[in-house]
């Protein structure tokens, strides 16, 4: 009895991530983007065009990020967070396509 | 009762190493912030052994100091809330008695990745981290598989004199 219990657990399991899978792909189209929407905290602070390359750095209260477009895609070249995280994802550049720095609340959005 | 405590204690100060251990291997996963959960044996091992109020209170515990001592705020508020809705989870599931150690770590490792993905989207307020949501509930499921066939290992093999 268990063990068909497990098994229809594992399968309803499966069953969601797939779901999630196909709404997220549905969601956020593999389109290119056209520009990266930089928020801090929930709110919009900029936008930048992906044609014009550029290389800014955002401070706010919790630390700094560099933000850079080079090539038509978008990444974080520096920050002063603990994990890195931001720094090290790779460049963004499709809609929907996000880089998060948790610690300074801060994300870029491709739109 | 003196037993009881002190091993308590020593739960949560191996659940502490594990989770020290674990940060010292660097991981490279497709999406940053992926990782294995190693002191999340530990819960798996008190949930089963003894029960799910010995399991919460190492689990939540351990999340607290390693937060205070390793960590920042933020980093523990989206700890905390993994933690609490995993081990919440994992015990409706366990007292139900009927699923096994592995599936129910699985919802476990689902269940922490959720809870932190809820946390961030509401400190972040941006929607848009949902992104995140099929591949972090994939790795939380192989993770939860892992710690829960180690965990099963466990239970099975530690003697109960010893606990």
């Amino acid at each position: 009895m268990k063990n068909k219990n497990n098994w229809i657990l594992i399968g309803a399991i499966t069953l969601v991530i797939v779901a999630a899978a196909v709404v997220v792909l549905i969601i956020f189209k593999d389109d290119k983007g056209t520009k990266a929407v930089l928020s801090l905290n929930g709110a919009v602070i900029f936008e930048q065009n992906l044609d014009s390359d550029c290389e800014l750095p955002i401070n706010s209260s919790k630390g700094y990020n560099i933000f850079v477009v080079k090539d038509g895609a978008a990444y974080v070249k520096e920050a002063d967070c603990p994990h890195q995280d931001c720094v090290n994802h790779a460049p963004v550049s499709k809609k929907g396509e996000t880089i998060v720095c948790l610690p300074h609340e801060f994300v870029i959005e491709i739109q | 009762m003196a037993k009881k405590t002190a091993l308590m204690g020593m739960c949560i100060a191996l659940a502490l190493v594990l989770g020290w251990l674990e940060s010292l291997v660097p991981v490279v996963p497709p999406v940053s912030g992926i990782k294995l959960g190693l002191a999340n044996v530990v819960s798996i091992f008190l949930l089963y052994r003894m029960n799910y109020k010995e399991a919460s209170v190492v689990a939540l515990l351990r999340v607290l100091l390693s937060g205070i001592l390793f960590g920042n705020f933020s980093m523990l508020l989206y700890s905390l809330a993994g933690a609490f809705l995993s081990i919440l989870l994992m015990s409706l599931l366990k007292a139900s008695s009927k699923f096994s150690v592995i599936p129910v770590s699985i919802v476990g490792g689902i269940a922490h990745n959720l809870g932190q993905l809820i946390v961030a989207v509401i400190i972040v307020e941006n929607g848009v981290l949902f992104y995140y949501l099929p591949v972090l509930i994939l790795a939380g499921a192989i993770s939860g598989a892992l710690i829960g066939l180690l965990g099963a290992l466990l239970i099975k093999h530690i003697p109960d004199n010893l606990v």
